[in-house]
């Protein structure tokens, strides 16, 4: 049974290859055959996969989509694939790449399952994590960019000024606030790492609150080394990897530039010397440094400190894109909000972090 | 007849009626009509009476029209829906139409039986499995068993009617690594399962012994080859029915695993099924609305519907869909967490 269907597929490879190549000659193009996924980018001149997602003359959201369009239904859209395996490994809903590993890493943790490993970017739902370093866990997640819509602030969105700005209030945020469904988002076109707008023409606003429309310039590289979608918290984690570039661009400092695109002034240059981390601001008047590339080369001043490689904090180095399920006790969950407010407080005040608590500082300063 | 002829007779009716009825006014008439009152009082009352008593949602408790064969281009009706699940994945029907079966995507991730009134009569999940651990997605009844694919779990788990776990089919390859996602079975007693698996997205039939009787396809975008291969169905002449989401059509297979032809262009296909009368039911997610084809002969589109929206007969990325031998369709409305109950 399977041999006759083999055969038949060879028969198919042979006509479709020389169909694909007659119509490379013939249109002479092909779209940007880059490193972006499924459905998104990588299109041809008679692609098929705009209607995966837009209808021509009967759509019913903005942008011909064929879905409604608020923040909610647009979040929604993007789970149709992206939660439970239906049309996508990578369900972001649940912080999980829903796979069986065909392949065992040398350097696997026992304690993270061989299938379905953890997201790099957490869950907004639901997500898989390591917060107190016991081991990986499923958790509810307490805190996460809110995709679901509502009226929320960007925190820290601004240029350093001395008024008090605490950042552009009524953003409803969704998933193509920070990626472009299209792929090749970057400059020219070129790809970007998972899919994220970039410096291209083809982006959409970064988000619009009616008074400003900022559009992303930042491009974040495609580094295929990168590409896998799981973490493993412990061997593969991002307390180990900071500072290690990856080809030729260090991502992590790349994505650092990349958030601060919403959070302006969270963007801060590591201070010549300690304790100068003034910022000029009127509100964020103190900030931890956040961007190596201001900085000369660390070994210069601490060559037993930091060895090759060692961490320097980027945002990814304490915050994961997507959701959390950490907790916050006493003192972490009672922080105040930019501005002052106190709710949602608790578990709530989870800040996107790695870690329970403000287990991320003690990765590096081990007080 | 045409329409001169009909308004003639209508009449003509009108005529007789008129002569006939005004002799006999009077004591008769009188009778009749509080006869019929009477009819129409107690009617009320039993209905009142039952609703009392089963608290059941009001439409079900009218007598189901009977299906109508004759008018297979007539849209089925909402009638109500079934509530108190979390992002209803996937429906089924039990073979007597008694019991219907749903998975939830979000929340407790169980498998939630409802009674054919919309009454929920029990829950279940894998043995030892946490609603963190498991994602029940497609279902299927099979004379006194039930069928349940798990993306999380990688697995096709059986139970009896009831919920009692009877095990996992073991992977056709007897290697680990398949990823079962859609689930049905043909007249003949095969089971149908659609594999996901990463690299090999393929059609599995498997005989009443449960040895792979057929594998079809592969990983893209070709004719006969698939992305994400969702719901599956076969009809009276074992043709199979395959939902090829990502790549947006249905393709149909005959028996022997050869590609007949191919359904599209839809937006998200996914759940599918076969009705009584042979007609295909395929629900496109993105569209909010569920398409129905003719599979006799010419696999015309009959009709489609629900829109995308928040009321009754509305959808909000629909995903499952069963039917039974009442005229009854059941469609799961994940984002609006119910499941819709359609009828002829
Ligand atoms: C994965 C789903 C998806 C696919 C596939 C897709 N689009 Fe889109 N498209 C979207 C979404 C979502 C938006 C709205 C973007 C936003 O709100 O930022 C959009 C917006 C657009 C817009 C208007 C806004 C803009 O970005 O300029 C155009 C034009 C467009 N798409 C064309 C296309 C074409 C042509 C194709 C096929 C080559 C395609 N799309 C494939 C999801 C998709
Ligand atoms: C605030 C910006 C932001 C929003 C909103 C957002 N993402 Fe992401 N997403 C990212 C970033 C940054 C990454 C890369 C994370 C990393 O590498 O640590 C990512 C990664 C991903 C990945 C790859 C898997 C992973 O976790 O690394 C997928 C798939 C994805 N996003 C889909 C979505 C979908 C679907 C939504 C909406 C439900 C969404 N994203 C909303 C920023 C965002
Ligand atoms: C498109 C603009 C945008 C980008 C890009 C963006 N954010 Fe945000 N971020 C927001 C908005 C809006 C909020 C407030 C509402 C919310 O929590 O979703 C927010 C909130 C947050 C919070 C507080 C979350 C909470 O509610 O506890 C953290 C932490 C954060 N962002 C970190 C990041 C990091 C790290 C990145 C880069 C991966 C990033 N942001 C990129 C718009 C953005
Ligand atoms: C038709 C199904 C489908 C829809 C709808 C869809 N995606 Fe995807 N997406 C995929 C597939 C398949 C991949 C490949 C990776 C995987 O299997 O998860 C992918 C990959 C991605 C990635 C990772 C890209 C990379 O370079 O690694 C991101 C980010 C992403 N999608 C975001 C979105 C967002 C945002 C939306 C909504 C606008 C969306 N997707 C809608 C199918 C879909
Ligand atoms: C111009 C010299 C200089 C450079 C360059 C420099 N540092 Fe420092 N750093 C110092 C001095 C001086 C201190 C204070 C040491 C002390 O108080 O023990 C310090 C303190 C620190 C501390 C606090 C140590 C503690 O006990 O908590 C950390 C962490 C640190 N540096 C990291 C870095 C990193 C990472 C880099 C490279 C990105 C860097 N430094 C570059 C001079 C420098
Ligand atoms: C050293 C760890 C660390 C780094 C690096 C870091 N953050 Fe944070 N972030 C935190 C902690 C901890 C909080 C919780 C509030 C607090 O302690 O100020 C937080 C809170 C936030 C918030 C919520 C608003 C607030 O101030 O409470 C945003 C937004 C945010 N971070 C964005 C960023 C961005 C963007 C970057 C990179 C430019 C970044 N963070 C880098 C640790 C970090
Ligand atoms: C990835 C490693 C890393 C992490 C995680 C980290 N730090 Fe640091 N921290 C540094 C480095 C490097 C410096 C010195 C450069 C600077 O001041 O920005 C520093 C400096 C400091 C200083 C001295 C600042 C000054 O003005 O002299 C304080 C206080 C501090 N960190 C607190 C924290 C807290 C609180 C956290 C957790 C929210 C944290 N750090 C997380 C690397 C880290």
């Amino acid at each position: 049974m399977f041999g006759s269907v083999l055969r038949k597929r060879k028969r198919g490879v042979r006509l479709f290859l020389v169909g694909a190549a007659v119509l490379l000659l013939s249109l002479g193009l092909v779209g940007n055959a880059l490193a972006d996924n499924g459905v998104h980018g990588s299109y041809t001149a008679t692609t098929d996969k705009c209607a995966a997602c837009h209808r021509t003359h009967t759509a019913q959201g903005v942008s011909l989509l064929k879905a409604a369009a608020t923040a909610t239904d647009k979040s929604a859209f993007c789970y149709s694939c992206h939660s439970g395996g239906f049309g996508a490994y990578t369900d972001v809903r649940n912080g999980l790449f829903l796979i069986t590993a065909t392949v065992a890493l040398s350097d696997e943790n026992t304690s993270v399952p061989a299938s379905n490993r953890p997201l790099r970017g957490g869950g907004f739902e639901n997500v898989r994590m390591n917060p107190d370093l016991s081991g990986s866990t499923t958790l509810t997640t307490t805190s996460s960019h809110m995709v679901g819509g509502g009226s929320n602030t960007v925190w820290g969105f601004g240029s350093i000024t001395s008024t008090v700005n605490v950042g552009a209030a009524n953003v409803a945020l969704t998933c193509t606030n920070c990626h472009n469904p299209h792929g090749g988002a970057g400059a020219n076109q070129t790809a970007t790492y998972r899919i994220l707008k970039g410096g291209g023409a083809d982006n959409t606003p970064l988000f619009s609150n009616g008074t400003v429309t900022p559009t992303a310039s930042v491009d974040v590289p495609d580094e295929s080394a990168a590409k896998a979608y799981y973490i493993d918290n412990a061997s593969d984690s991002y307390f180990a990897q900071h500072g290690a570039s990856v080809g030729s661009t260090n991502v992590y400092a790349a994505m650092t530039g990349w958030c601060a695109q919403c959070h302006t002034r969270y963007m801060a240059p590591m201070p010549l010397s300690p304790g100068s981390t003034a910022s000029g601001d009127a509100v964020f008047r103190f900030r931890h440094g956040t961007n190596k590339s201001d900085i000369l080369d660390c070994s210069s001043c601490h060559y037993d400190l930091h060895a090759v490689g060692s961490p320097y904090p980027g945002c990814m180095t304490c915050h994961v894109a997507h959701g959390t399920g950490v907790r916050m006790q006493t003192y972490s969950g009672a922080v105040s909000w930019p501005g002052g407010g106190t709710v949602p407080n608790g578990n709530a005040r989870g800040a996107l972090l790695r870690l329970d608590n403000r287990g991320v500082c003690q990765q590096c300063h081990n007080k | 007849m045409d329409d001169r002829e009909l308004v003639a007779e209508a009449r003509q009716f009108q005529e007789n009626w008129k002569d006939e009825a005004r002799p006999r006014q009077g004591t008769r008439w009188r009778i009749a009509i509080l006869s019929v009152l009477l009819l129409l009082l107690l009617a009320t009352a039993a209905t009142a009476v039952r609703y009392l008593v089963t608290r059941a949602p009001m439409q079900t408790l009218l007598p189901a029209p009977r299906p109508l064969l004759a008018g297979l281009s007539i849209p089925p009706r909402y009638q109500f829906s079934l509530y108190g699940v979390r992002g209803p994945l996937g429906v089924a029907v039990s073979p007597d139409n008694s019991r219907v079966y749903v998975t939830e995507g979000a929340g407790a991730r169980q498998i939630v039986v409802f009674d054919r009134l919309g009454m929920e009569v029990g829950r279940f999940a894998p043995p030892g499995s946490q609603p963190g651990g498991r994602f029940p997605a497609y279902i299927a009844a099979n004379g006194d068993k039930v069928y349940v694919t798990d993306t999380l779990r990688h697995s096709l788990d059986m139970y009896s009617a009831d919920g009692e776990y009877l095990g996992a089919a073991l992977p056709p390859d007897g290697a680990p690594g398949w990823s079962p996602l859609g689930i049905g079975f043909d007249r003949a007693g095969n089971t149908l399962v659609t594999d996901a698996a990463q690299g090999s997205h393929r059609l599995l039939v498997f005989d009443a012994l449960g040895r792979v009787a057929l594998g079809v396809g592969g990983e893209g975008v070709q004719p006969g080859q698939f992305s994400f291969p969702n719901g599956v169905a076969a009809d009276a002449k074992r043709r199979v029915y395959v939902a090829d989401g990502n790549n947006g059509r249905v393709q149909v297979f005959d028996d022997s695993g050869r590609l007949v032809s191919s359904i599209g262009r839809l937006g998200l296909p996914r759940g599918l099924a076969v009705d009584f009368a042979e007609r295909l039911y395929v629900v496109d997610a993105t569209n909010h609305t569920v398409v129905v084809y003719d599979v006799n002969e010419s696999r015309m589109r009959l009709f489609s519907f629900g829109s995308h929206g928040f009321d009754d007969g509305q959808f909000n990325y629909p995903n499952g869909v069963a039917t039974d031998a009442t005229g009854r369709v059941y469609v799961a409305d994940r984002e609006n967490h119910r499941v819709q109950v359609w009828i002829y």
